[in-house]
């Protein structure tokens, strides 16, 4: 009667061993490849976050500044002109605008007869490392030569924009 | 009774194996797919860069053009130029010297010749304007072993006589 008793306890369902450990392996494999797809993601993210601050903010500050020298009348020689920080002073049909560096950032200031704004073009997790600008000066007119360099501090990676842009407004 | 002792609600080994297989497969699709994220977000930062170039280009060349049409005339139809500028000078040049820019892009000029019919509009047959050039700027760089090509043509004149 103990025998029957000790039978049917010993019956009940459970794991064997070999079981346990195969489970166990592919469990290990498993949880490597999510681990895997977790630290690729992230590290995706953080490398097209960044690519997309430096297109973004490049983009902008390219824009900005050939637009604004493209409308100018006249580039100012009190203009700092083939170093780094370069400082843009452009005399436009409204006023002044000036394109410096400011705290990381490219910084637009305009005077108007109505007051001055100040703004920074750029921002985000890149900053500008260098900006130099070139006054181009031909027979007919005047032409600014720019580059910027954004950089993304963590990784030291940096990134150059080049334009140039002749004033139309001084042909 | 025997029957129903039997059925239980576990998995097989089989089955279990299965299913970390398509896991498994899941996974690696779809950090295949990220990579490809990668590359594409860095190819639209070179495209980015690139527009800024080619307009550098275009304006470049009509400084050229400001200085001196001469200079634009007298080079040869077909050829492949580089821009070059002098920093000292501040001026920008054209030269048959191959160069490239921060190790990524390469950007030639090549220039063609420009016919107008009878009406004085530009057509593809016609008598050969010596006043009038079609410039394109192009820009090349390599994008996940691929070669990017961007292209910008315009036409530009003797507008100073």
């Amino acid at each position: 009667m103990y025998k029957k008793t000790m039978k049917k306890i010993f019956n009940k369902k459970g794991y064997s061993l070999l079981e346990l450990v195969i489970y166990l392996a592919l469990f290990a494999a498993l949880s490597m490849v999510l681990v895997n797809i977790a630290v690729v993601g992230y590290k995706a993210y953080r490398t097209v976050r960044v690519n997309r601050d430096f297109t973004e903010n490049g983009l902008l500050a390219i824009e900005r500044i050939s637009r604004t020298v493209r409308s100018a009348t006249d580039a100012s020689n009190s203009s700092t002109f083939g170093s780094n920080p370069g400082v843009l002073i452009l005399t436009t049909s409204t006023g002044t605008s000036t394109f410096d560096v400011s705290n990381g950032a490219l910084r637009l200031t305009e005077t108007t007869a109505s007051g001055t704004t100040v703004g920074n073009i750029t921002g985000g997790i890149v900053t500008v490392s260098s900006l130099v600008f070139d006054k181009i000066t031909t027979s007919k007119g005047q032409a600014i030569k720019t580059a910027i360099t954004l950089t993304y501090s963590a990784t030291s990676r940096s990134e150059t924009f080049y334009v140039t842009t002749i004033l139309r407004g001084a042909y | 009774m025997n029957k129903l002792l039997n059925t239980n609600k576990a998995f097989s080994l089989v089955e279990v194996i299965v299913a970390a297989a398509i896991v498994l497969l899941i996974g690696v699709a779809f950090t295949g797919s990220l990579s490809k994220t990668i590359s594409l977000s860095n190819r639209a930062l070179r495209t980015a860069q690139s527009t800024a170039l080619l307009e550098e280009g275009a304006e470049a060349v009509k400084t050229i053009r400001d200085n001196n049409w001469a200079t634009i005339a007298g080079l040869t139809v077909g050829t492949t130029y580089y821009l070059s500028y002098n920093t000292t000078t501040d001026i920008w040049s054209l030269t048959t010297t191959p160069s490239v820019i921060d190790n990524i892009f390469t950007r030639t000029i090549v220039l063609s010749s420009v016919n107008r019919n009878a009406t004085d509009d530009i057509a593809v047959s016609g008598t050969l304007d010596p006043k009038t050039k079609l410039v394109t700027v192009t820009t090349t760089f390599t994008s996940d072993g691929m070669t990017v090509t961007k292209s910008l043509p315009f036409y530009i004149s003797d507008i100073f006589n």
